[in-house]
């Protein structure tokens, strides 16, 4: 019996020790990993410019858009908040790859201009690591090569990941969802999501159909 | 069901890479909107209805954003959707839950022609037993059935380090064993 509870102690005194540095270790090896990875890098093509054909009103024809395919850059996410403006490159797609580039808009979300929610996550230990800072009325701008978007912060709320109150793809109200892993400094795996929710204040609506 | 649900998108996307033409619109046209209108009605299943989830449907649109699809392609998709939706009718299901029990046989089905259908299309079509992925003939990813929510902190699998700690326990304990049984342990 005694060499078993040994045996058992042993394994929780190792896991203890050993579970603050696995995920460090795991993180450092995926950047070290994915950043020669040159096929994945090869096959993105960045769109944004910087030159948006419009400013915070109008309507822009979608036939005018020119579409991100996966992995692209084709915008800017600019957090006010902290007394500093964040800022985060845009890209189309949220898989592992392309969340070291930016915030990634999930494919099955929409884009600014369209109404509805636009769904975006990033890095807790980069990109939107300032989310913590973030305070309801604080403002989130995105601009793309067709305009420029302005929304306000209207809720910010920690929810598990399984949580579908979180977001509504369906949404009738332009919507932009920001969202990290939380708690921001914790190590590991997590389930909860830190959501900042914002809705539209101004920006140029796209014609889908023109 | 999801993963159904996915398969049948699957379908349509994959037949839609034959139709790009090189001056691809951001506008839906009228065929495009035919076929989203498509893939958002719900198909009556016994006293329930079949629906591709949203999101799914959302992921065709925006892919169609980047294409343009002429009427004689658009009738094909049509026509696919139509098929998609014969399978799965025709296996008498009654209500949504027992399309799990089944889902095993249709998806097999519904795969097979997906399969077929990329490759002539110079994608490809992979199915990891969890989800359903279409990359385009330049390899970007235009479908994706992983979950919606994605983890954006650190990935951790501490099955390499639990493995690692148990064998390195497991020989210190039997050689504790062994050396007291041999008596090596000097009081």
């Amino acid at each position: 019996m005694l060499p078993l509870a040994f045996f058992i102690i042993t394994i929780l005194f190792l896991y203890c020790i050993f579970k603050p540095f696995v995920g460090i270790t795991t993180s450092a090896w995926d950047i070290f990993s994915s950043e020669i990875r040159s096929d994945d890098t090869e096959i993105y093509n960045d769109i944004f410019t910087e030159n948006a054909l419009l400013g915070y009103e109008g309507t822009v024809k979608a036939s005018d858009i020119t579409y991100p395919t996966f992995g692209s850059i084709y915008g800017k996410i600019e957090i006010f908040t902290n007394n500093t403006v964040y800022e985060v490159p845009l890209v189309y797609g949220d898989e592992k790859y392309t969340l070291k580039k930016g915030g990634g808009q999930y494919l099955g979300s929409h884009f600014p201009g369209e109404g509805t929610t636009i769904l975006v996550s990033g890095h807790n230990t980069s990109y939107f690591n300032c989310l913590k800072y973030t305070k309801v009325g604080e403002i989130i701008e995105i601009t793309t090569n067709y305009g420029k978007y302005k929304y306000e912060i209207i809720d910010i709320s920690p929810k598990h990941k399984t949580d579908k109150t979180a977001f509504d793809l369906n949404a009738k109200k332009e919507t932009l969802v920001l969202y990290t892993c939380y708690p921001f400094d914790a190590v590991g795996y997590k389930v909860e999501r830190y959501y900042v929710t914002a809705t539209l204040v101004s920006g140029p609506k796209i014609d889908p159909y023109n | 069901m999801k993963k159904i649900c996915a398969i049948v998108l699957a379908l349509v996307l994959l037949i839609v890479p034959m139709t790009v033409s090189v001056s691809a619109a951001g506008d839906l046209n009228a065929n495009e909107q035919k076929i989203l209108a498509e893939l958002r009605k719900e198909v009556k299943i016994g006293d329930k209805t079949f629906a591709i989830p949203a999101e799914y449907v959302t992921q065709a649109e925006n892919y169609y954003k980047t294409i343009d699809i002429n009427d004689a392609d658009a009738a094909k998709i049509l026509d696919y959707i139509k098929q998609g939706e014969d399978i799965i009718v025709a296996q008498k299901i009654t209500s949504t839950t027992d399309l799990k029990v089944l889902k095993g046989e249709v998806t097999s089905k519904l795969l097979d022609l997906g399969k077929k259908a990329i490759a002539l299309t110079g994608g490809v079509l992979t199915y990891d037993g969890k989800n359903v992925t279409i990359t385009n003939a330049a390899g970007q990813v235009v479908f994706s059935a992983a979950p919606i929510v994605k983890q954006t902190g650190e990935q951790v699998d501490f099955t390499a380090i639990i493995i690692a700690a148990v064998a390195l326990v497991a020989l210190f304990g039997a050689a504790v064993v062994v050396a007291k049984k041999k008596a090596l342990f000097v009081k």
